[in-house]
């Protein structure tokens, strides 16, 4: 049996994300009023109050019902994936919303977390030490299945990001030399593969990186860009929507896959680097208490969600600072976007709630 | 199989947190690097290559008449353009745009209110057409006044000034009641929009899509190096139904007179030429008009932004008399041979009711009751066949509601019926009404377009033509029959007579064959007249002639309208005769 044990819930964790949002808040509505007044502020500010009011609900039910209506779940996740190709509405290039009156919603973001804990719970049962060709089959057919279906919206962002958490899973789950080497030689045709799916501009994108002098007037000036107005932030930032950069439009997404320039423009270095610690903190202090865990469901749902802001985190920032192709990952919570702020807060309730129901030893 | 143990997995634990931490140390010594170690190089080029983003503004599409003569097309003059992120003193920046360049504060002011809320990198556009002075002050100024600078824009030319001023219209920047209306959906502000006639009617057609320019900036403004270039589309070119020589002999025939003429092709329902009088002048309002002038527009009793011809009302006169005859034998009501005795007044309807001459007519049949315009004949075909059928036929006809021309601000004008008494005023009908609107006075109101409509259905005998100006509105017609044919020829012959020895000889052309009728509209009843002792010209009748021709193959419709013209034939007639001729010269029917 288990029980609810208050004591045990970690308030660090809410008020990381608390910070957060007020940062969230406070550069979408710098880097839009300009051209739409506090629409934009309004929404996040709904959607953030929808996501915290979310992270509190789930600290009420045991995590233990939710492991058991994960088949039920991945099964529902399959059928909306399906039916978003045949009436979702198409958004950013994407097809991948849902329309409802005058909100759309991103049902793939959701499902990210759903299929993680699928994962989750499929790596948690084998316990073995070192993971069987037949394991990594079975989970893989667990991941592209939804993957495929995501990939076929044409929302590549997302349903890149999933790759990441697998790659943590394998590590956690144990990999054979054997098996590394062919996974290796796998991945490589599958990034072949992966390669005709992209875009035009996607491609671009990409060679524009490793390539940066190539054409330094198109593609890349959005990332020669976000690096100056990060550069000339200095220690202490320009002042709120005084970033010459970032308050001029130079980039059509500021608030939403460019926030972090916008950040670290206008609150410089101190800004930026906390920031970076927020999610450092918030990354640390969910995986650090896994060293005490036996649950290995905990284990593996943590490591996922971890993984997946992680990767969020790597390729935004990435993008920002001008390691990374601009490639539209956003960096949830902090940028615009209903679904992604939700998700996010639904994840990291989960990983609160594990904290709270413990076996009773 | 080996079971796994908590150890094992701890360290495996152990590598991603230590992978995960690297990307956080990785980071912010990247951070650090930029924004400490290079700082002052990134805050340099910050400052100094500023990427811009500019709009090239797009060309209008073209304007070509019936002929494919261009009638609209675009110039680009140089403009004055002010970017408020480089002023530092407004106040200097104030005096220098409202003494050199002589804009008016009030101008200035209204223009900056406007783009409040509009990043303050995007230029605003404050003159056109700048002169070589104020040119070579600009360039001698340049980094005294960097918030000012020199640009090429496309604007408007009306190569005709104000001869289709009410057809084409004008452009104009968008205001901000017009950026939250759904027809300008997607404009900004700034943009350059159609504001009247065909210009705003086809807005969507004839906006180019705008190019843009990726530039660096440098501290002051100035562009240090263009990046990208991508050029601006211009917008598709309109073809319109008007004929330009129609419309200048009609705009001459106005001469200084107020009113309107609508000509109108009876096969396919294209507008041939559509004035009216008195003009503006669209070149005018689309470069530097003062605020002065403009309200001198907009103020002038004579409304020269009122397109007559299809929001004039007036009272159609006699020429109602031809739809009373044509209800009349198509009812069955009057026969061809039905005669009335009209000695100059009668009592009918209730009431006294006069003809225009003193002595009266005598016996008249229907013939000659047109040929010579006689009011009491009317008045008793009125009776016959009652308001029910004239609102019936009148709404065939195109009278009382929109011709659904493509040019807005149309009128629907006015066609009395039970109904519509009733609604408005709670009063049933009275017959003496009925004797009104049988001569074309009374409630009822048309447009000088809805006339030419009127025309153009009886002399092709369909009620389906229906008008336009740009053949992207044209529609086909149905062939919807109104009248028997055979009823409606003996009124299209009693017409022919009226030109020829009736009430309209003066728009008569040798060869041609005109079908029409006058029409002399009181605009107060004639006992008021007479009491005035200054007969004023503002109390002055409007002079009305309405035709179509050639009368056994009509081609065209003409309907005149001059405000206190006095009596049709002397005033209206001649007019449309002008129209006719150099229409049939055209065509090659007379010399």
């Amino acid at each position: 049996m288990r029980e609810r044990d208050w004591r045990n819930f970690d308030i660090s964790i809410p008020i990381t994300l608390f910070l957060m949002m007020i940062i969230s808040w406070t550069e979408i509505y710098f880097s839009t009023k300009n051209n739409f007044g506090n629409t934009f502020l309004i929404k996040q500010l709904i959607w953030g109050s929808i996501g915290f009011l979310l992270f509190f609900i789930i600290q009420f039910f045991d995590h233990y019902y939710l492991n058991y209506s994960i088949p039920f779940l991945y099964g529902m996740s399959i059928l909306v994936l399906i039916s978003t190709l045949f009436f979702g509405v198409e958004k950013h290039g994407a097809k991948s919303w849902f329309q409802l009156g005058s909100i759309s919603i991103q049902p793939s973001e959701i499902i990210k977390i759903i299929v993680i804990l699928t994962l989750a719970k499929y790596f948690s049962e084998i316990s073995v030490k070192y993971l069987s060709i037949s394991n990594i089959l079975i989970s893989g057919v667990i991941l592209f299945l939804p993957v495929f279906l995501i990939v076929l919206q044409r929302d590549l962002g997302t349903a890149l990001t999933l790759l990441p958490v697998y790659f943590s899973f394998l590590v956690l789950g144990g990999l054979k030399k054997k098996v590394i080497v062919i996974s290796i030689i796998l991945s490589i045709f599958i990034g072949i593969g992966g390669w005709h799916f992209l875009k035009d501009y996607q491609k671009q994108r990409i060679i524009a990186v490793f390539n940066p002098e190539m054409d330094p007037t198109g593609i890349n000036y959005q990332t020669i860009q976000s690096v100056v107005a990060i550069g000339s932030g200095g220690m202490l930032g320009k002042g709120l929507g005084k970033g010459s950069q970032g308050a001029m439009g130079f980039i059509p997404e500021r608030h939403t896959d460019f926030i972090f320039s916008v950040i670290a423009e206008e609150m410089g270095f101190v800004g930026g680097a906390f920031v970076l610690l927020l999610y450092f903190f918030l990354f640390y202090r969910s995986l650090i208490d896994l060293f005490d865990s036996t649950d290995m469901f905990r284990i593996y749902s943590t490591v996922g969600f971890v993984s997946l802001y992680m990767f969020h985190l790597f390729v935004n920032v990435g993008m920002a600072l001008g390691f990374l192709p601009v490639i539209g990952i956003p960096l949830a919570p902090i940028s615009y976007g209903g679904s992604s702020v939700i998700s996010f807060f639904i994840a990291f309730g989960i990983v609160e709630n594990f904290r709270i129901y413990k076996f009773l030893v | 199989m080996e079971k796994i143990n908590l150890t094992v997995l701890r360290k495996r634990l152990i590598i991603l947190m230590i992978l995960f931490s690297l990307v956080f140390v990785i980071y912010i010594s990247r951070l650090w690097y930029l924004q400490i170690t290079r700082y002052e190089y990134y805050s340099r080029k910050a400052r100094e290559n500023i990427l811009r983003i500019l709009d090239i503004p797009a060309p209008r599409g073209l304007i070509l008449d019936r002929k494919g003569k261009i009638v609209v097309d675009n110039v680009y003059s140089f403009s004055l353009m002010l970017t408020r992120e480089y002023v530092r003193n407004w106040k200097d920046a104030e005096s220098v745009i409202t003494s050199y360049f002589g804009i008016e504060k009030r101008y200035l002011e209204k223009k900056l209110k406007k783009y409040r809320g509009v990043p303050d990198s995007i230029p605003i556009l404050l003159k056109k057409n700048l002169s070589f002075g104020e040119m070579a002050f600009l360039e001698a100024h340049r980094f005294k006044y960097p918030f000012l600078s020199l640009e090429e824009v496309p604007s408007r030319r009306y190569i005709f000034g104000d001869l289709f001023c009410h057809v084409i219209g004008y452009t104009g920047e968008i205001n901000l009641k017009e950026i939250k209306s759904p027809k300008f959906k997607g404009f900004k502000v700034g943009d350059i929009i159609g504001k009247y006639g065909i210009e705003r009617e086809y807005n969507n057609v004839l906006t180019g899509k705008k190019g843009k320019k990726i530039v660096l900036v440098n501290s002051i403004g100035k562009i240090t190096k263009i990046l990208k270039i991508i050029p601006p589309k211009r917008g598709k070119t309109l073809n319109l139904s008007i004929d330009i020589k129609l419309q200048k002999a009609a705009y001459e025939a106005m001469g200084d007179r107020v009113g309107s003429v609508v000509a109108i092709d009876v096969n396919s329902g294209g507008v041939l030429c559509m004035v009216s009088k008195p003009t503006f002048d669209p070149n005018a309002l689309v470069s530097n008009i003062k605020i002065k002038d403009w309200q001198r527009l907009i103020t002038d009793p004579d409304k020269p932004f009122q397109n007559r011809s299809i929001s004039g009302l007036y009272s159609p006169g006699s020429v109602f008399k031809i739809l009373m005859a044509l209800i009349g034998l198509e009812t069955g009501k009057i026969t061809p041979d039905t005669s009335f005795f009209c000695s100059g007044v009668t009592e009918i309807g209730g009431r006294i009711a006069h003809c225009w001459k003193k002595g009266g007519h005598g016996w008249v049949k229907l013939k000659d009751a047109i040929i010579n315009s006689c009011n009491i004949y009317f008045y008793n075909v009125g009776i016959r066949v009652g308001i029910d059928n004239i609102f019936k036929y009148g709404t065939l006809v195109g009278f009382g509601k929109k011709t659904g021309i493509d040019l807005q601000n149309e009128k629907s004008g006015l066609l009395p019926s039970r109904e519509w008494k009733w609604k408005n005023f709670h009063t049933k009908w009275y017959q003496g009404e009925t004797v009104s609107v049988a001569i074309g006075q009374g409630q009822v109101l048309v447009t000088p377009l809805q006339l030419a409509l009127f025309m153009a259905k009886i002399a092709v005998n369909d009620s389906s033509i229906s008008p336009f100006v740009s053949y992207l509105s044209e529609r086909k017609r149905k062939n919807v029959k109104i009248f028997d044919d055979d009823k409606l020829q003996i009124v299209k012959n009693a017409m022919v007579e009226v030109v020829e020895r009736g009430t309209a000889t003066r728009a008569r052309i040798k060869g041609i064959k005109i079908a029409g009728k006058t029409g002399t509209a009181q605009i107060i009843d004639t006992k008021t007249a007479e009491k005035l002792k200054n007969y004023k010209k503002k109390y002055k009748e409007n002079s009305i002639f309405a035709c179509f021709a050639p009368a056994d193959n009509p081609q065209i419709a003409v309907a005149v309208v001059v405000e206190h013209g006095g009596h049709g034939g002397s005033t209206a007639a001649p007019i449309a005769r002008d129209v006719l001729l150099e229409f049939f010269r055209e065509e090659g029917l007379i010399k």
